[in-house]
């Protein structure tokens, strides 16, 4: 058999081959983005989107990590699995006003308190200030957290944008346990994130 | 005889862009210690003795020399200071630094007195890496331009204001705003 007949029977297999392996790829990650297009990651394609309640907000996203994911996780204190909550929120003028870049910390803790400050409770791993090259300022802060007689650990990232209309924040958080051992995923989340100014109306 | 004179006008064009190319200048660059910002001010002016300081004790002042420090100034002086707490600092607080903290000028609510305080106009500043309010004021005989700037890298403030009689300020918009928009963040 010459060798050009031998290529041309072998390349539909190669081919085909190609093809089936093309369609068995599994997707590797999941895709939010805000309705405004501010905020931006990825996530875990085995994690699940999952529907919240905006409420005070102009835009939510939650995305579960466990097997069987709800909505109510979003208010739970201890998890076993970890929960992506991601936000923009809308400053009226006045709050806009008197919004500084320390406040972004406190959004982190829903008793307001600021991770940064002397508390036992709170153990920080980490924490960064950040600015991007458009405009977009804030904080990345990594902590424990002694909840319930449990620790937790918690990621939080939030920035103002440029003009200080908004915020966006992402947070994930579950117990002390779930989290090291998801310590690549979320990483991994936080390093996908991209902020993008609004486009003009 | 054409050749040379073709070289004598290329000469002369020469010579004349390169003095175009060499003028005297007609600014200069001030800063203050602490801060990134730099501002274009008059090549006349001087640092002077000047004591109007929103943030702290510290700061730099440049005018024309022999500028009477006791008094209202009859030409625009510069007064610059640098500080930090950008972190703490908002649109509102950045306003307050313009009454020594006192109050926020464009507040109605204040309840403070504020005599004769005339809002002369007000502008935010934004822009990657700056973000920051400027204010015009008059206040009985003065007139001020003052501005607020925090640098996102840092988180340090820097003051800049212009300050001079009504009547002198009234002369100079052009001139104090060329002070004020000329500033840029040195490397």
């Amino acid at each position: 058999m010459s060798t050009s007949r031998l290529i041309r029977l072998l390349l539909p297999t190669v081919l085909g081959a190609m093809i089936i392996g093309g369609c068995s790829f599994e997707q590797e990650f999941g895709y939010v983005q805000s309705a405004d297009g501010t905020l931006s990651f990825r996530y875990p394609a085995d994690w699940t989107d999952v529907q919240l309640d905006p409420v005070a907000s102009e835009w939510v996203a939650g995305i579960d990590g466990a097997a069987v994911p709800s909505a109510d996780n979003a208010e739970t204190l201890v998890l076993d699995n970890p929960f992506v909550v991601a936000q923009v929120l809308a400053l009226e003028p006045q709050l806009r006003d008197q919004a500084t870049l320390g406040q972004l910390r406190q959004l982190a803790l829903t008793d307001q308190r600021d991770p940064l400050t002397d508390d036992p409770t709170i153990r920080v791993r980490f924490h960064q200030t950040l600015v991007d090259e458009v405009g977009f300022e804030g904080h990345h802060i990594r902590f424990e957290l002694d909840l319930e007689g449990q620790t937790i650990v918690e990621e939080h990232l939030a920035v103002f944008d440029p003009e200080r209309t908004t915020v966006q924040r992402v947070r994930v958080a579950c117990s002390m346990t779930c989290f090291d051992e998801n310590t690549d995923s979320i990483e991994e989340i936080f390093r996908s994130i991209a902020f993008r100014e609004a486009a003009e109306e | 005889m054409n050749r040379q004179r073709h070289t004598a006008v290329a000469v002369m064009a020469g010579l004349a862009l390169a003095t175009a190319g060499c003028g005297a200048p007609t600014a200069q660059e001030v800063s203050t210690d602490g801060s990134r910002f730099r501002f274009e001010v008059p090549v006349e002016y001087g640092q002077i003795e000047f004591g109007i300081d929103p943030l702290t004790a510290q700061g730099v002042a440049y005018g024309t020399p022999g500028t009477d420090s006791a008094d209202v100034p009859s030409d625009p002086v510069l007064v610059m200071t640098a500080g930090s707490g950008g972190e703490a600092a908002s649109f509102r607080s950045l306003r307050e630094l313009s009454t020594g903290g006192a109050f926020d000028p464009l507040d109605p609510g204040d309840d403070v007195d504020a005599g004769n305080l005339q809002i002369l106009g007000y502008d935010e500043i934004i822009t990657p890496e700056v973000w920051g309010v400027r204010l015009q004021l008059a206040l009985g005989r003065a007139g001020t331009d003052f501005q607020a700037l925090v640098d996102r890298r840092s988180d340090d403030i820097t003051v800049s204001q212009l300050i001079c009689t009504q009547a002198c300020f009234n002369d100079h918009l052009d001139l104090i705003d060329e002070v004020q928009t000329s500033w840029r963040l040195e490397e």
